[in-house]
């Protein structure tokens, strides 16, 4: 009965010993006193060795009891003062988190191709694949293959600049590749080819060389409606959600019907922002296409257009030259998934 | 093309407001460019007064206007050049705002004044002269010649037409004849392009009625003319004249001349100007001739110099021509019914467009040709007096009815739209079709038999009457399908721009457009073809343009991307586009610029360049397997280099040649990086082999070699990395030049990196392959620096 009674006087001893104790030092101090070699549950535990059989397990379980809770009291109070040892270092050390990494230049992409690669990835992931053709273009593939006849009046819309010595010129519209695109790969076909078009005229909202994509789908059973379809999906996925659109009737030489595609934002006017219509049979015959079983739609949008649309960009002219603080303002980071 | 409001509705009975009417003329595909409604002052106190005298005042140039309004007669003394007896103006009465001003009682010249007949400018109405508008509607000649559109002269006071009431509310007329539209008509609507033709477009959409007063006919009893007609061209198909003996030419009345200027053309002369008149509102074009100069017509193809009225001399190659005498007259359609495909080439080759151009190209109504003459002939005489003979003229008065046949089955297959047959037929006949009986076969399939309307040039196939059943029904009745196709990926050719421009974004490269125009100071001067890249062409460099709008600019298009970014003084940018050394060869390069801050750290530009090429190379997948100096001439002969494949150049890097910075006008060293990206050949293979981890920590040592000047760090490197199979690496991270060295020689000093393969190494076996890299050195004469 004693020894039990000197347990609980040590148990009561070290837990007021450990709550008093406020270094790491002492701490230590008190685990030698209590566990050391020559601690005084060392002892104890000696001692009931040297106890009979009816004493020792109720003695036994006691003592490893008390040893267990005192531990774990002297553990528990170590790591609070280590806790505080190195929150106190760490408070006397600052960095003035308002500098910065010595300018950092990341290069950014030109708007142009922002808006394209944002339009082609809608366009191939409703179907499109893409199609390119040359800039330099003969009259077959940029006027008369597509409907436009020497002596039809759109050629005067279309400002041509023509190469010296040469009836080549620089296309007007990427539509040349519809032609160049079904003279080799026939129909049917669902593709998009973007690039680079001239048209001879500089003014404020006109420059002589601009981006333009076109589309063009034909199949056995392609109406305006499914037109009207592809072109809706379009702006909701380029312009977000909340967008209206109307086709407007228009004409193209290479379309019949033809019709431009209007979106109206919320609580402002309508945009004319694409031309577009029904494959033209005269462009399908040319291709050797026969026009009773393959039919289909096409269109035509200005990139510069709909970046301008899109990012607020006011001034066209500034698309094509060097302002830093303009490319800065509207390039995108190379990170930016589009 | 441009028409005022008041015009509009001499032809067309609406209630439809100005916006309304634009409404439908943009559903219809007649596209409104502008719509300009001007704002009144408050109406209170002006009235409508007729001009009942008016007397010069002596020694002034003022007159004395007893005027006659709803409220009384009203004395007015006015300085207006324009007031005239039994005209119509705009009387502000006594108390009246006018601007700043009330109108009040005062003596002028000693006489009372009770009022003010207004003008254009005192109403708030004058139209401002801005600076042309921005958008030029190319295909619109009237801009080009009439800026103004203003109904009512600059200077006097508001003439208002003799048709208005003393009642009426006082600017009502007025605005009419100032709200002006201006519309874009496109190439296959030739019948819209008069105001008539756009009444009736409105009627057809259901926006008004259209009026249009009975053509006159010249009386059977007019003696017979004495001139002849004869066609000899195949391009005219109807050519008729009217002779009127005795005509006093005169300027036109006011209101005529109000009239053309609500259309944006000026007055000329009266005859002139009705014959201008029928071309702006009915899209008829006329022409007047001096009988004097006219004998017996001829239509012919001509070729020869020929002076139009404009004064200007026009040289003709086997174009329709209006002869008399053997004298060309005028060319057919351009400058006086012709073949459109015939007057379009000639405007266009001549790059002369005119009214009359602009009308015979998208296709006039042969069929009223003649009715027009009569009626023009008519007016004229009316105004100017003269006897009027009868016609004369060859060709047929009405060509044969034009007639298609349409289904609804094909307006569904193109359309998407499901319409029954009488649908259909009630839409076109609306539109001034006229719906023939069919067979019987037709009939049971809904087909239509149509006879479409002469003016409508365009509808010649059944599609394009799908096409106008459509627009007549409203897009807006087509319901989108939904559009699913399995989606696509980004093609190789594609990819490679995409990889590209973020390997140059990534060297803290911005990027720039530019055009693919080569400024023609640079005009082949950069040697591009002597590169060898299209052996065998001659000529220039660059391939030239015919008909540049920018001589300094834009003559020639580009065969480098490196002048390009030079002229626009870009530092730190790229740009990826194309090139082209000969019309047939368009390439895309990828091409940067940096430009040095300072002449000592030229050299580090210089590096970074290659670094761009390189960088660029490595993620494209596309492995240089030659370095060397280049001889390109767009480079400073000693700072660049070439990038070869299969000893083929695709990838340059350096300091562009001194004489093109000074051409540019760069003041600092310019260095560029190009890569020749469709001469690339992507060899380097993305496959990943499995990875295993070194058993053996490199051994790393550090060398000085003292070498000649003729000897490039790279040759050392080479011979280095020959020495033993065990060095994986040689990296030179020092140059040094100067004392003790002696002039010619330089120190490198490199970091060669030993990787053990089975065991770690011995100090012995290290020293060994030290040993080993001395020897190898000696093969380009290197020492250590050291001994």
């Amino acid at each position: 009965m004693n020894d039990l009674k000197a347990l609980s006087h040590i148990e009561d001893k070290f837990i007021k010993l450990v709550e008093g104790a406020d270094s790491a030092e002492q701490l230590e101090r008190l685990r030698v006193e209590a566990f050391g070699k020559k601690g005084e549950f060392t002892a104890l535990f000696q001692r009931l060795g040297s106890m009979n059989a009816k004493e020792r397990p109720t003695f036994g379980k006691s003592l490893n009891q008390t040893k267990q809770k005192i531990q774990t009291l002297l553990e528990a109070k170590i790591a609070k003062v280590a806790n505080e040892a190195e929150a106190k270092a760490l408070s006397t050390q600052k960095a003035d988190i308002t500098l910065n990494l010595s300018n950092f230049k990341g290069g950014k992409l030109h708007p142009i191709t922002a808006v394209t690669e944002e339009i082609t990835s809608i366009f191939l992931k409703m179907g499109f694949a893409i199609a390119t053709g040359p800039q330099i273009e003969d009259d077959f593939h940029n006027f008369s293959g597509l409907n436009i006849p020497d002596d039809h009046p759109a050629r005067q819309m279309h400002d041509t600049f023509y190469l010296k010595d040469s009836d080549l010129l620089l296309r007007t519209h990427t539509s040349s590749v519809q032609l160049r695109y079904l003279k080799k790969h026939g129909a049917p076909c669902c593709i998009i080819a973007p690039g680079r078009v001239y048209r001879a005229d500089s003014d404020q909202t006109h420059t002589p060389m601009f981006h333009q994509i076109e589309g063009l789908c034909l199949g056995t059973n392609y109406t305006m409606a499914h037109l009207k379809g592809c072109l809706e999906r379009f702006i909701a996925e380029f312009f977000g959600d909340g967008f209206e659109t109307r086709l407007r009737p228009s004409y193209f030489p290479f379309t019949e019907p033809s019709a431009e595609l209007d979106v109206k934002q919320p609580n402002k006017g309508w945009m004319e922002v694409l031309g577009c219509g029904m494959v033209h049979p005269n462009v399908l015959k040319t291709c050797g296409i026969n026009p009773s079983n393959i039919g289909g739609f096409a269109f035509g949008l200005g990139v510069e257009r709909l970046a301008m649309l899109k990012y607020n960009i006011q001034d066209l002219r500034q698309f094509f030259g060097c302002n830093n603080q303009w490319l800065k303002h509207y390039g995108i980071n190379v990170e930016q998934v589009l | 093309m441009r028409f005022s409001l008041a015009l509009l509705k001499q032809y067309l009975a609406t209630q439809k407001s100005p916006k309304e009417i634009c409404q439908i003329l943009d559903n219809g595909g007649i596209e409104v460019e502008e719509l300009s409604i001007p704002t009144p002052p408050n109406s209170k106190g002006f009235e409508i007064a007729k001009i009942v005298t008016a007397k010069p005042i002596e020694g002034t140039k003022l007159k004395l206007c007893k005027a006659q309004s709803k409220s009384g007669i009203h004395s007015i003394v006015c300085g207006a050049a324009n007031a005239t007896e039994g005209m119509f103006a705009i009387l502000a009465t006594l108390g009246t705002r006018v601007g700043d001003i009330t109108i009040a009682k005062r003596k002028i010249q000693g006489i009372v004044s009770e009022g003010m007949l207004c003008s254009l400018e005192e109403l708030g109405l004058a139209e401002k002269h801005n600076a042309p508008k921005n958008n030029t509607q190319k295909d619109n000649p009237q801009k080009h010649n009439a800026q103004k559109n203003n109904a009512q002269k600059d200077d006097g006071i508001v003439s208002l037409p003799p048709n208005v009431k003393l009642e009426d509310e006082p600017f009502k007329a007025l605005l009419e004849s100032l709200t002006m539209f201006e519309v874009a008509i496109t190439p296959n609507r030739g019948d819209c392009a008069s105001v008539y033709g756009i009444a009736r477009e409105i009627a057809a959409a259901g926006g008004g009625k259209l009026s249009m007063k009975k053509l006159r006919k010249i009386a059977k009893t007019a003696p017979p003319s004495p001139m002849k007609i004869n066609i000899d061209s195949p391009n005219c198909s109807f050519f008729g004249a009217v002779l009127i003996k005795g005509v006093t030419n005169l300027t036109s009345p006011p209101s005529l001349q109000q009239s053309l200027a609500q259309m944006g053309m000026s007055s000329i002369n009266a005859a002139v100007d009705i014959t201008n008149y029928f071309s702006g509102a009915f899209c008829r074009p006329l022409h007047c001739y001096d009988a004097n100069k006219i004998k017996d017509i001829k239509i012919t193809e001509k070729s020869s110099s020929f002076e139009a009225l404009d004064g200007n001399q026009y040289k003709l190659t086997q174009d329709t021509a209006v002869e008399s005498d053997g004298k060309i007259a005028a060319l057919a359609g351009v400058i006086a019914m012709f073949n459109k495909a015939a007057v379009a080439r000639a405007s266009r080759k001549l790059n002369l467009h005119t009214e009359s151009s602009y009308r015979f190209e998208r296709g006039v109504d042969h069929n009223e040709a003649l009715d027009m003459l009569h009626e023009a002939a008519l007016q004229i005489a009316h105004h100017c007096g003269g006897e009027v003979h009868s016609p004369v003229y060859e060709g047929k008065t009405k060509l044969p009815p034009r007639r298609i046949k349409l289904g609804p089955k094909l307006v569904e297959r193109v359309g998407g739209v499901k319409l029954t047959s009488s649908q259909i037929s009630q839409m076109l006949q609306k539109s001034g079709s006229l719906i023939h009986s069919h067979n019987t076969l037709d009939k049971t399939q809904g087909i239509l038999n149509v006879e479409v309307p002469s003016y409508r040039h365009d509808i010649r196939e059944p599609t394009v009457l799908v096409s106008e059943v459509l627009r007549l029904r409203g897009l807006d009745a087509i319901k989108s399908q939904p559009f699913n196709h399995p989606s696509q990926n980004l093609d190789a050719f594609t990819r490679l721009e995409y990889i590209a421009k973020r390997a140059f974004a990534n060297r803290s490269l911005q990027e720039i457009v530019t055009w693919s125009f080569v400024p023609t100071l640079f005009a082949n001067k950069a040697g591009d073809k002597a590169e060898g890249k299209t052996e065998g062409k001659t000529g220039g460099d660059n391939v030239e343009i015919a008909n540049p709008i920018n001589k300094e600019q834009m003559a020639f298009l580009r065969s480098n991307l490196v002048l390009n970014l030079l002229e626009q003084e870009a530092d730190e940018m790229f740009e990826l586009g194309p090139v082209w050394l000969d019309p047939s060869l368009e390439q895309r390069h990828i091409a940067s610029i940096r430009l040095s801050t300072n002449q000592n750290t030229s050299q580090n530009t210089l590096y970074e360049a290659k670094q761009d090429v390189l960088h660029c190379l490595e993620v494209l997948g596309a492995a240089p397997t030659q370095l060397a100096q280049t001889s390109r001439a767009l480079y400073h002969p000693g700072l660049s280099g070439e990038f070869r494949q299969n000893k083929k150049a695709v990838a340059y890097f350096g300091m562009v040649h001194p004489k093109f910075q000074r051409a540019a006008n760069v003041s600092k060293p310019a260095f560029c990086a190009e890569i020749l990206l469709d001469e690339l050949s992507l060899n380097a293979s993305l496959k990943k082999e499995p990875f295993q981890q070194l058993k053996f920590q490199p051994v790393e040592r550090d060398f000085a070699f003292v070498v000649s000047e003729q000897v490039s760090a790279g040759e050392l490197v080479d011979v280095l990395l020959t020495a033993n199979q065990l060095i994986t690496a040689v990296n030179v991270f020092d140059v040094y030049r100067g004392k003790p060295l002696s002039q010619n020689e330089k120190s490198l000093a490199l970091k060669v990196t030993i990787q053990p393969q089975h065991k770690t190494l011995t100090s012995e076996e290290i020293e060994q392959i030290t040993t080993e890299l001395v020897t190898a050195a000696t093969k380009v004469k290197a020492k250590l620096r050291n001994e």
